[in-house]
């Protein structure tokens, strides 16, 4: 409406233009919650917009929180293969489809955005919103095409002679680059040659030959075109693994994540709860498929929150399943494309489909080692070497070795603490080689110095455990004037509270490896629950803390959240499910009170076993839920005695069976998923440990299933899960059997794992007022 | 590409020309297999002009892909003994092998010298490391440096 009065309208141009004055800060802030596809359009509002919109850092937050936070800002897509006739010529075609336009009206017609291309192209895959295409001429040629639909952005790799036998398409988490992987196969003067290739999306790269498949595996040579086999691997990423993978006569290169088969005249899907894990598939959904053609060939495509599962169907249509009525459902499709030619379907191959989550990502340009003179003049020396090199050699130290080597000059010192390089050999270490980062167990006890009683931590290796255990192990310890406690540890930090304080909590974080401190304010109240863990949204760690106050009706629960920053402070969240956290109980030992922190790039949460449930606290949304404990255990829980941990990347539940008095591990293989709890051991310790404390917190696994515990009363104990023997390691002066005593002081947690580091938060220098743990190691008289 | 036997022509800084079967080259260097996929090398003409590596550098290289290429399905141990054998050269050998091996991008020789140069580094006091690459200024000031030697003992 026009503004009717002279003051109005000025009023109206003023805050227009405060609007449009708004700081990058802010503007970003409004974008970031806008969904990909919206961005897209608004690149063209104005530059400084379109600048900020494609800018690496933004489409990575933006991906970031689209994950973790808001799965609407990534709407799902189909992209499939099809062709047209323009100018009466046959041509190849790409055709998009909304995923929730279907699911919500499957009986509207949906409408469809057509690419008409020169080629015909085939899919290789997708991830993180970008399509991978190729084209082949005459199956002598191929070049792969990145395309991102929502942006527009393509990128052409260049051409490769050969017929891809096998390919696939992923993310590379560890060198943060988009991969396409073929395995070709060509006509050589003598005979047919194959090859294996990897190319890396990037402006200088090229098709580098890698390692030959395993060829008896992939079944090669098999010629026949509709063999049953996928010749586009899936792709399976996480921060902690990136896979690509095939189905191929029935036994598998790498495993899928729903597998297919067509014995019977239904289609079987299953999932693989914990990738890796051959038991923990789980059977999804039998689909009955008699009124679809015999030759039809189901592609699982997209599972929506009602368990209505997607499928995309050859020679008929896109189909949905109600996995829990198990009716099905053809949804009406615009201009969907002619099927029905099996030529077309021939010359495509079996992939004609994929999903794709609209995101803003393109790659970023991978580096490389560039020489930008060779030395002539005969100065070889190893510290001449530039620094990409330096860098790819310290890489490939352990953490614990690089924090010594900071002391060899000061470039070695800044480059090793640059937070870029603790990133990646962070990265490394979850992907590549876990032997860059050693598990061991921080415990917290007491020990008397110069005659008083002083709080002290110990810190000790899991693999000088695991290997000897009946030699003794030396526990480095760090005396302090308070006694400390732990609220939790997280790549390579660890949370210490001061153990002796029931009015107020003060934070410390450390990474014992690096030396690194830094205290958070004090908060005051008595602390009922708290946490610690990283929150991949932001890229920062927090304190969770909910403490008891006395308001003017009683008690009250509230909330706070520290973000570990230099200027940060404690602030207040929404409610908390005082219910769900069973306040107000008189017991105060009735829970306990620290968060076991479960982390993901996909999710990122706290986790508290309280009154039957796990109790979740998501870091990212700073949202609450709760999903139920194993089933089959109708009596009750010891109520003080469950424990939550990590074992293996699942977060797993230990309590003691009070009828065969055995200790019952369980794991949740999907996280999440109450279905998905298995039983991962049952560990008989009666006779050989007698003490009323005797109960077990589960530590760590080692790779041969040996767990190793922590019995207060005993210190640490191995059990084999094989032949369920245990074993007592000898640990010197860990002062770890005080326990009972000492646990009536500290209210934390008092024993740990962490995985060694040299992460520090983004930005974040030691403050040096709380360096009180910085002292050198000191063996104590206990 | 062209039958396992094809010669393919190299030359070195010092302009001697090495003859080597080109299959070897083309399995292991990335730039070397380029070349010859984009047929910009002339098989009669042509030879391939690397002015940083020096001969004795650049024989060495070739004997590392000609004995990956044929010894390819030994057994690990052994050829990692042929390794460890191969890269038993000073500091100035190991210099101008990783920059030959960077040039050519051969990625497996690369990561066998930056795992090479990483086991000369770990489990070593500092002042050992500072002798064995020849650091001389470390660039921390004596207080700084003091500060280090008595927070780590242990180290130096």
């Amino acid at each position: 409406m026009p503004p009717t009065d002279h003051n109005d309208a000025e009023r109206e141009a003023a805050r227009t233009r405060q609007l449009a004055d708004l700081s990058e800060e802010m503007m970003m802030e409004i974008l970031l919650r806008l969904p990909a596809r919206t961005l897209a359009s608004l690149r063209s509002v104005c530059t400084s917009w379109r600048n900020l919109i494609s800018s690496p850092p933004f489409t990575c937050n933006h991906f970031r929180r689209s994950c973790l936070l808001d799965p609407t800002l990534s709407a799902p897509r189909i992209a499939y293969c099809t062709w047209a006739y323009r100018n009466d010529v046959r041509c190849g075609s790409i055709g998009l489809v909304s995923v929730h336009s279907i699911l919500d009206n499957p009986s509207e017609p949906t409408q469809v955005d057509c690419f008409t291309e020169h080629f015909y192209y085939k899919m290789v895959g997708s991830c993180n919103g970008l399509l991978c295409l190729v084209d082949e001429h005459a199956f002598k040629y191929m070049h792969a095409i990145l395309w991102n639909p929502c942006t527009g952005f393509t990128f052409e790799s260049p051409e490769i002679s050969g017929k891809a036998r096998f390919r696939g398409f992923g993310y590379d988490y560890l060198s943060d680059s988009y991969k396409i992987y073929a395995a070709l196969k060509k006509q050589g003067p003598s005979g047919f040659e194959s090859s294996t290739r990897i190319y890396t999306f990037g402006p200088t790269s090229s098709w580098r030959k890698i390692d030959d498949i395993p060829v008896a595996l992939l079944g090669v040579p098999s010629d026949n075109p509709s063999c049953d086999v996928y010749r586009e691997g899936e792709f399976f990423g996480s921060s902690r693994l990136c896979t690509i993978n095939w189905i191929v006569n029935h036994v598998v290169l790498y495993f899928d994540l729903a597998k297919e088969t067509r014995r019977t005249h239904e289609w079987i899907v299953w999932q693989m709860k914990e990738y890796g894990d051959a038991r923990s598939w789980t059977k999804l959904a039998v689909i009955p498929v008699t009124y679809l053609n015999p030759y039809s060939c189901l592609q699982p495509l997209y599972i929506s929150e009602s368990d209505v599962l997607l499928a995309f169907c050859l020679f008929s249509r896109i189909l949905l399943c109600n996995l829990n009525d198990r009716s099905i459902e053809f949804p009406k499709i615009d201009g969907f494309g002619m099927w029905d030619d099996p030529s077309f379907y021939r010359c495509i191959g079996f992939r004609m489909a994929c999903i794709y989550h609209e995101s803003l990502v393109s790659p970023n340009a991978p580096r490389r080692l560039e020489l930008v003179s060779c030395p002539t003049a005969r100065t070889r020396l190893l510290t001449d070497l530039p620094e990409e090199t330096i860098i790819e050699i310290l890489l490939r130290l352990p953490a614990r070795t690089l924090a010594s080597l900071r002391s060899v000059c000061t470039s070695w010192r800044n480059l090793i603490s640059a937070p870029d390089f603790t990133c990646n050999h962070l990265r490394r270490s979850c992907l590549l080689d876990p032997t860059l980062t050693t598990p061991r167990i921080a415990h917290c006890t007491g020990a008397y110095r110069n005659g008083l009683r002083c709080g002290s931590i110990g810190l000790l290796s899991v693999h000088s455990i695991l290997d000897n255990p009946s030699k003794s192990n030396q526990v480095h310890c760090f005396t302090e004037q308070h006694y400390y406690g732990i609220i939790g540890s997280c790549n390579g930090l660890l949370c210490l509270a001061h153990g002796d304080a029931f009015k107020y909590m003060h934070a410390i974080l450390w990474n014992p490896c690096t030396g690194f401190t830094f205290g958070s304010p004090e908060i005051s109240g008595e602390v009922r629950f708290c946490g610690f863990g990283y929150d991949y949204l932001s890229d920062s760690y927090k304190i969770y803390a909910a403490t008891k106050k006395q308001g003017p009706s009683g008690f009250e629960l509230s909330a706070r959240i520290y973000t570990f920053g230099p200027t940060s402070s404690w602030r207040k969240i929404d409610d908390t499910p005082v219910a769900l956290f069973g306040f107000p109980s008189d017991n105060s030992l009735a829970v306990k009170r620290e968060g076991e922190f479960f982390g993901s790039s996909r999710l990122c949460t706290l986790n508290w076993c309280v009154n039957h449930v796990v109790l979740y606290f998501d870091l990212a949304k700073e949202t609450y839920g709760h999903f139920p404990l194993p089933p089959g255990n109708e009596i009750d829980f010891p109520k003080w005695c469950t424990h939550l941990c990590v074992l293996r990347n699942c977060l797993s539940f230990c309590y003691e069976d009070r009828i065969t008095l055995k200790w019952i591990v369980w794991q949740m293989k999907e996280y999440g998923n109450a279905q998905s709890w298995t039983k991962l051991a049952a560990i008989s310790v009666y006779g050989k440990i007698t003490y009323p404390y005797n109960y077990l917190q589960s530590l760590y696994i080692s790779e041969s299933d040996v767990l190793l515990v922590f019995c207060p009363s005993f210190g640490i104990v191995l059990c084999n899960l094989n032949d369920e023997s245990v074993d007592f390691p000898e640990i010197d002066g860990s002062g770890m059997r005080n326990y009972p005593v000492f646990s009536g002081y500290v209210n934390y947690k008092i024993i740990c794992i962490y995985h060694e580091s040299l992460v520090s938060p983004n930005g974040l220098q030691s403050n040096s007022k709380l360096s009180i743990i910085k002292s050198k190691p000191n063996p104590v008289d206990s | 590409m062209g039958s396992p036997l094809k010669k393919i022509m190299l030359c070195s800084s010092e302009k001697e020309i090495f003859s080597v079967e080109e299959q070897v080259m083309v399995q292991h260097s990335v730039i070397i297999n380029n070349m010859i996929e984009d047929g910009s090398y002339n098989y009669e003409e042509s030879k391939i002009p690397l002015d940083c590596v020096d001969s004795k550098t650049l024989k060495k290289v070739i004997d590392y892909c000609t004995y990956h290429t044929h010894h390819h399905n030994d057994n690990q141990e052994d050829l990692e003994a042929w390794d460890a054998q191969f890269l038993n050269v000073d500091s100035n050998g190991l210099y101008d092998l990783l920059m030959a091996a960077n040039y050519l991008e051969i990625r497996n020789l690369l990561d066998l010298i930056y795992r090479t140069i990483k086991n000369m580094i770990k489990g070593k006091k500092i002042d050992e490391i500072r002798r064995i690459l020849n650091i001389k200024d470390h660039g921390f000031t004596p207080e700084e440096e003091e500060q280090n030697r008595k927070e780590y003992p242990h180290f130096y």
